[in-house]
């Protein structure tokens, strides 16, 4: 036991020395060429693009590959790894691929590497998390039974028609406008020949992703580090139209956001992608303008569950809407990480319009006690409001807050109901208990006024878990994803968003922010709306 | 002595299948639904749900879902966690930094805790006592998310004697600071309780005797006092032990060290059974031996415990 201390001690003695010298920190300027970017994470669950769709597995892949489209600043898909993405009816879409793109393995990226990807994700018995995503091609239903113990009808797409090796033919099973943005999302990427153990049962090898083999700007160095690390370096045959400027991006795990925040302050980590509200108060004294902010697709809100009685009057949920000081929370509790959302989309949608919600967000006490009052006040309530959070989430202060304010403008007791975890929540609701309102978070996966609308407010929506439901939007939603061109799209999701401003059956609250800091050895940090850095973007900080 | 060790060794086994039945029943009856717990807030949906609920013997009855994780712990298999990786590979990584944060605290509080609560009781009420007691009382009610957050924030970040977060490539160093946190509460009682124990025995009839006899003031206290003042310290240390493995959780997550205690969290917030059963017998095991070596040890200390 001695001589272990007497080691430790030598140790310690030698660190503390060597860290006073200086030797290996981390404030010395690299070049370009030998710069190593480090981000911090979280730990993914998976790393395979059909199961990824969490924000940490979102990271990693971003670097490892090239979706067939990015976006402009209009939120509108472009060509990336594709050259030509074109479709007569909506319906039926041909993907031509840009000619000379390889894996990191060396295998040429072909129209098989997509269809044997998408074909791997939508089938059933995989249980991929991004199952979902392939659910308006056609066949998808014969891939996925309703009971686990009936084998499928088919083990391939049917929507799915490889025409030669850069050009295949997607068919949907309804013409949808907004395929072409899907495209970007993670679930979409190609996967080469070597990611599977048996191509013919679509069967992926459990050891892919220990180090994905991607066709994007970095790859793998070594092996996923669970808990630690995931190490990449640049592919040098990448033919992308922007190469990187740097020579890898580390990925470092971390358990805690706060972290993270300690170890770019201590020069030890290179970019903190989201940074924690903790951090937030500090992080423009400490990091000046290594500290920024970009808008994101995140917004949360809070929704009456249409079982309760109680919020059925139009006007109660008017009155209480009026009655939340949006300004207020963002400013004081959230520092400004998160903005006023005065409309049913976030602000980085092709469509998006300011203060669709109209008078009924904006904040008035006098009338909103008026309004409350006249719908029978507080004994219309049943005398007490409550509002349902998952405790796992940090949203206790801003539902207390909410709270407070409702109890204070329309004079009626409002406590906050913690549940604890959105999933306990949620089990809740469908058993219609009555919870009182609830809050929810929704993130888009690609950028369309759909992704919100639909999953959210139509009757049959994946997330309408509030059960709201309205003939006339949900015949517009579907209007508008036939609709033939994006621009009449957009013009029939207004025409339900403003029904949604009508019926009031969520009150719109915030919408993120991405919070982020990086060391002073790079600059050039961007974020996208997706939380993604832009890797590409990423210069060393040469002096 | 022997008979001693067989019938405790045979008690453990009793004990271990018991704890795992008690602690498997716990998860699984706040267990809501695992699956939507993995995919957060985002909807599952019906056929990926029918596929893991298949895979997972979710829809099985408790006492089949038992016999499923207990056949496989017995066939060496210790099946996987909710998203897909072995456990064994998990608790393989886990253990060995676990362990190692564990042994170098185990260090510190032995060596400061003992030869200052030593030095403390000696020279009862002198400066030293007085400025210890303040100082443990001030750490015993501090939260060790406070002091490991503050003692990160000026020695690592401020002053840069240390890593901020877990890196293995500068080695064992890399635990220090964590040691020192973790190590400071279980220092503080062993040196309060190294010190009351002797205080009390410097009073105690044999001492009076061996002075009496004419024997060195060291040999009293090192050998005499000592020897009967560690046996209620060397309690605290053993079920201590037990403790910092799996209640390293905090420190653990602060100097995101990839341990055990940061798996287990992570088990009991995706409402991961097999994972977190599996660690809690673990550590079940890991009380189960040191208690017995702690009981071992009470008969060299003290020759008039015997083991029969």
């Amino acid at each position: 036991m001695n001589a272990r201390t007497m080691a430790a001690w030598t140790v310690l003695t030698v660190t503390a020395a060597c860290t006073l010298a200086a030797c290996g920190g981390g404030t010395d300027s690299p070049s370009p060429e030998t710069l190593v970017v480090s981000i911090g994470i979280g730990e993914p669950k998976f790393l395979l693009p059909s199961t990824t769709t969490e924000s940490n597995g979102h990271d990693v892949l971003h670097a490892l590959f090239t979706p067939l489209v990015e976006y402009d600043d209009t939120f509108r898909p472009v060509e990336l790894a594709a050259e030509s993405i074109t479709s007569a009816d909506n319906r039926t879409w041909t993907i031509r691929l840009k000619p000379g793109w390889t894996f990191h393995n060396g295998e040429p990226v072909t129209a098989d590497a997509y269809i044997n990807a998408w074909n791997a994700g939508a089938w059933g018995p995989n249980a991929h998390d991004g199952n979902y995503f392939y659910d308006k091609i056609l066949g998808y239903a014969d891939l996925n039974p309703r009971d686990a113990r009936v084998a499928p009808k088919a083990k391939k797409l049917a929507g799915l028609v490889k025409k030669d090796d850069l050009t295949f033919e997607v068919t949907l099973s309804a013409p949808y406008v907004n395929f072409k943005s899907m495209l970007g999302y993670t679930a979409f990427y190609p996967l080469p020949s070597t990611a599977f153990s048996n191509l013919a049962d679509n069967a992926v090898d459990p050891k892919y992703q220990e180090a994905p083999v991607g066709q994007g700007p970095f790859r793998m160095k070594g092996q996923w580090q669970h808990d630690q690390i995931i190490e990449t370096e640049r592919y040098e045959n990448y033919i992308g139209p922007v190469k990187p400027r740097v020579a890898g991006i580390a990925y470092k795990i971390y358990q805690q956001q706060t972290t993270q925040y300690q170890d770019l302050l201590a020069g030890q980590l290179d970019i903190v992608p989201r940074m924690p509200i903790e951090n937030v108060g500090s992080a423009r004294a400490d990091l000046g303008d290594r500290y920024q902010q970009s808008p994101s697709s995140t917004i949360q809100f809070l929704s009456f569950p249409t079982f309760d009685r109680r919020f059925s009057d139009v006007r109660i949920r008017r009155a209480i809407s009026m009655a939340i000081d949006r300004d207020e929370i963002t400013r004081t509790l959230f520092l400004d990480s998160q903005k006023p959302l005065r409309s049913f989309v976030s602000p980085v949608v092709p469509g998006y319009r300011e203060n669709t919600c109209g008078e009924w967000c904006v904040f008035d006490p006098q009338k909103a006690k008026a309004l409350f009052e006249a719908a029978g006040g507080a004994r219309a309530v049943g005398n007490r409001i409550e509002i349902a959070y998952n405790v796992d989430g940090g949203h206790k202060p801003w539902v207390d807050a909410t709270c407070n304010q409702i109890r204070a403008n329309l004079g009626v007791d409002c406590v906050g109901n913690p549940q604890p975890k959105f999933a306990e929540l949620l089990t809740k609701i469908e058993k219609k208990e009555p919870v009182g309102l609830f809050r929810m978070g929704w993130i888009f996966d690609y950028p369309a006024m759909e992704n919100y609308l639909g999953p959210l407010y139509t009757t049959h929506g994946s997330s309408n878990y509030y059960g709201y439901g309205n003939a006339q939007f949900d015949r517009l939603i579907a209007e508008g994803d036939r609709s033939a061109t994006p621009s009449e799209a957009t013009r029939l999701y207004q025409q339900a968003e403003d029904i949604l401003a009508r019926d009031l059956p969520v009150v719109p609250l915030r919408y993120d922010q991405n919070n982020f800091g990086h060391s002073t050895r790079i600059r050039n940090v961007r974020m996208n709306v997706f939380f993604l850095v832009e890797l590409l973007d990423i210069e060393a900080n040469t002096p | 002595m022997s008979r001693f060790v067989i019938r405790r060794l045979l008690q453990s086994v009793l004990t271990f299948f018991g704890a795992t039945l008690i602690v498997y029943a716990l998860m699984f009856s706040i267990t809501t639904d695992p699956l939507q717990a993995l995919a957060g807030e985002r909807p599952l949906n019906a056929s990926q749900r029918a596929q893991l609920t298949a895979q997972y013997h979710l829809d099985r009855p408790f006492l089949v879902q038992y016999g499923y994780y207990i056949t496989g712990l017995l066939t060496g298999d210790l099946g996987r966690t909710i998203a897909g990786r072995p456990i064994v590979d998990v608790l393989a990584e886990a253990w060995p930094r676990t362990i190692q944060l564990t042994l170098i605290t185990m260090a510190i509080v032995i060596v400061i805790g003992i030869t200052g609560g030593v030095f403390a009781g000696l020279r009862r009420g002198g400066v030293f006592d007085q400025t210890t007691l303040a100082l443990t009382l001030v750490v015993i009610g501090t939260p060790v998310f406070v002091l490991g957050t503050v003692f990160q924030t000026i020695f690592a970040v401020e002053l840069g004697w240390f890593r901020p977060s877990f890196a293995p490539e500068i080695g064992i160093a890399t635990y220090f600071l964590p040691a020192i946190v973790l190590g400071l509460l279980s220092l503080a009682t062993a040196m309060r309780l190294t010190r009351t124990s002797v205080a009390e025995n410097l009073r105690a009839d044999y001492v009076r005797t061996a002075n009496a006899k004419g024997l060195t003031w060291r040999r009293v206290v090192g050998v005499h006092v000592l020897r009967n003042s560690l046996i209620p310290v060397l309690t605290f240390l053993g079920t201590e032990l037990g403790l910092l493995m799996g209640g390293a959780m905090v420190t653990e997550g602060i100097f995101n060290i990839p341990g055990v205690g940061g798996r287990l969290f992570q088990g009991i917030r995706l409402e991961d059974g097999p994972l977190v059963v599996t660690i809690v017998s673990l550590l079940i095991v890991v009380y189960l031996i040191t208690n017995l070596l702690v009981d071992l040890t009470y008969a060299v200390l003290d020759p008039r415990i015997r083991h029969e």
